[in-house]
């Protein structure tokens, strides 16, 4: 058992599934190159140095490029970890991922499988608006890829094994702030969470999520860092005498329905906390889900904490209004009672 | 946030009060707990406090209205925000072109404007407070919300079940010279009826004009009736009564009795019962305060039949006590009275029951 950061674990998830499966590879900008950062976030740092460049491949900053090679590599015969620099970089991808990928295992009849990994970072850290977006629910709206949102060093590491030895394209979701990227990648205001990581071989099922903190009154739904938003906002209103339950799905596809439907039948009430804008969103269709199939144990009406209906913007005050921030996880929760 | 001002159910037979006199004007400046205007109820004239300081507004009803209980009939802005800033606030619609076909666009309107009218003769309550009055088979219509909007939530109906209620008892006398004059003539042509058969008749009958009394979802009318087989009383279920004439009913009630008597009464035929009818008579008890068993089932006790007569009278005449005890919070005291005034008019004349 060892305590690591989330670029920790996932480097050490990767190195131990490279180590295990020769078909398992690497890809990406600047992930590999001698003196850099290993990616823009650490997570890759030093691999090249024990598998060489030819399994940690450095390639042209072409993120369609990317796309094809891995897409192409998995349906014949490779397991490729593609890195997205940014996940806003996704949108070059999107044919590739939504027309071909998705849609490869359908459209053959199950005879071609597509079993890629593509990592991609989300979150507004000052970044601007079109290094910051959170994208998970673009993806989740697309039939035949499976979505993945770690927020813990330990289910980063057992869900990426999970991913790279998985048959279908699986995009896994990394926050930035979550990562605890050190030196020259480390990031202002991030919370860096460090966790314990088995020394032995685990996985973390997909499919799956996980309770973060109990309570019988209102049941908080986030991902990624807003499971952290929602934890923070649960211990202010522990003050008050509300106990709030705080759930992180950790999969959003597949999602593990039944685990969001029990606590809501418990608690009543449901506010469902993303990085994402509102309008359409993650949150929408998690509030669906609770309004279709739990409608009868609501005792308030459900609410939804999401950044607002803008492009994430440069300077940091307004990037503070536009984020759901604890104190609006808060009002909204309240505003329940 | 407007506060409502919604009417206080300040009256336990009726839901509609009576708007006297309003202390304020629209638009006056009220503080809160300050009077704000009067109502009459069926039993005295009281003054109603504002809820909140701010500017009266929206004022829906007038002196000499009748005014439901627990609807909203003005509402209190506070200061610095006001229901003509909250109108102004929102984009004006885009005109639509001259030509445009479809007819013209309706104007927006305010968020604050339209949640008002929504509330204004409704009273929200929660999905899961409303599944766990159903549950209870409480009667919501009454708990004050304290939820989002006003809404009545599981909080408000947990704490209007928990508030300790005695259960009320009703009892009046009622002429039984009729009754006896019948059971006596029935016996004289060899019906077999006690009674017990004919007060249960008389109930099924009225339950029909009052089925707010018969505590069931379904609709079915089954009264229990204790046994007068030991001291301890059992009650046994006679099922769809209101379907069943009054020889069925006897041929019921005396198997019950029997199997009452050898110990073999199921217990099914002990559950379930939509009202209770308690006969303490033969007991020589002239009125008594039955104890609801079930607590959600009304139950009917009927004492001794009284001879009013002296011997020298030529004819005889009868009485006999009938009470009601039931839960205020599961039946209004209004709708409980006017089922034992029923119940009693029809012990008086039990043509009535033929009707």
């Amino acid at each position: 058992m060892a305590l690591m950061t989330i670029a920790e674990a996932l480097r050490e998830g990767i190195r131990e599934e490279m180590r295990r499966d020769p078909t398992v590879f690497c890809l990406g900008e600047d992930i590999g190159v001698p003196g850099g950062f290993g990616g823009a976030f650490t997570v890759t740092l030093g691999l090249s140095d024990e598998f060489g460049h030819n399994r940690i491949l450095d390639t042209p900053i072409s993120e369609i490029g990317i796309a094809g090679v891995a897409i192409g590599a998995a349906m014949t015969g490779m397991r490729p970890i593609a890195d997205v620099q940014y996940g806003d970089f996704l949108f070059c991808m999107m044919d590739q991922l939504a027309n071909q990928a998705a849609k490869m295992t359908y459209m053959s009849g199950g005879t071609v499988k597509v079993p890629l990994v593509m990592r991609a970072p989300v979150g507004s850290t000052r970044r601007g608006s079109q290094h910051a977006q959170s994208l998970e629910a673009f993806f989740t709206h697309i039939p035949g890829l499976k979505v993945l949102a770690p927020s813990t060093a330990y289910d980063a590491k057992g869900l990426l094994k999970s991913a790279i030895r998985d048959e279908n394209p699986v995009l896994i979701f990394e926050h930035k702030l979550l990562y605890g990227s050190k030196g020259g990648r480390s990031e202002k205001g991030a919370l860096s969470p460090i966790g314990e990581v088995p020394d032995e071989d685990y996985t973390v099922p997909i499919g799956k999520g996980a309770i973060r903190r109990v309570g019988k009154d209102v049941t908080i739904v986030g991902k990624l860092l807003t499971v952290y938003r929602a934890l923070e906002a649960a211990e202010e209103l522990a003050k008050e005498g509300i106990e709030a339950e705080v759930i992180d799905p950790r999969t959003l596809i597949p999602l593990d329905k039944e685990l969001i439907l029990e606590s809501v039948r418990k608690t009543g009430r449901l506010v469902v906390v993303e990085e994402d804008n509102l309008t359409h969103g993650w949150g929408a269709e998690i509030a669906a889900i609770v309004a279709e199939e739990a409608f009868f144990y609501l005792d308030a009406p459900i609410k939804r904490v999401a950044s607002l209906d803008t492009p994430p913007p440069f300077a940091p005050p307004m990037e503070a209004y536009y984020l759901p921030s604890v104190e609006r996880v808060i009002a909204a929760v309240k505003s329940q009672f | 946030m407007p506060v409502n001002v919604i009417v206080p159910p300040l009256s336990a037979t009726a839901d509609t009060l009576t708007l006297m006199e309003w202390y304020k004007r629209e638009g006056d400046m009220v503080l809160k707990d300050e009077p704000l205007f009067m109502v009459e109820t069926d039993k005295a004239t009281l003054d109603v406090e504002s809820p909140a300081s701010g500017r009266l507004l929206q004022v829906s009803a007038k002196a000499g209205d009748s005014i439901v209980s627990l609807s909203r009939i003005a509402v209190i802005v506070a200061e610095g925000e006001s229901l003509s800033d909250v109108k102004a606030s929102p984009p004006v619609a885009p005109k639509p072109p001259v030509k445009a076909s479809p007819p013209i666009a309706k104007p927006a309107v305010a968020p604050l404007e339209r949640r008002v009218q929504a509330t204004q003769r409704r009273i929200f309550i929660s999905p899961r407070a409303k599944k766990l009055a159903e549950e209870r088979r409480f009667d919501w219509q009454r708990v004050i919300g304290t939820g989002p909007e006003g809404a009545i939530v599981e909080r408000d109906v947990h704490a209007s079940l928990n508030k300790p209620q005695a259960p009320i008892t009703l009892t009046t006398e009622t002429n039984a010279t009729e009754l006896v004059a019948l059971h006596k003539r029935l016996l004289g042509m060899g019906v077999p009826v006690v009674y017990d058969d004919l007060i249960l008749l008389i109930l099924a009958r009225t339950l029909r004009e009052v089925p707010k009394m018969n505590a069931s979802q379904e609709g079915g009318v089954h009264i229990g009736i204790t046994l007068d087989v030991d001291d301890d009383l059992p009650l046994a279920v006679v099922r769809n009564v209101d379907k069943k004439s009054l020889r069925e009913i006897a041929k019921e009630t005396l198997e019950l009795r029997e199997a009452a008597k050898a110990g073999d009464l199921a217990v099914e035929r002990t559950q379930g019962a939509t009202l209770a009818l308690t006969n303490l008579g033969m007991f020589g008890i002239d009125a008594f305060t039955p104890v609801i068993a079930t607590p959600d089932c009304p139950l009917v006790g009927i004492g001794r039949i009284k001879t009013l007569s002296q011997p020298s009278d030529v004819t005889q005449r009868f009485s006999v006590w009938v009470s009601l005890t039931f839960d205020p919070r599961l039946v209004r005291a209004g709708t409980g009275a006017g089922f034992l005034q029923s119940v009693a008019a029809t012990i008086e004349n039990p043509m009535l029951a033929l009707v």
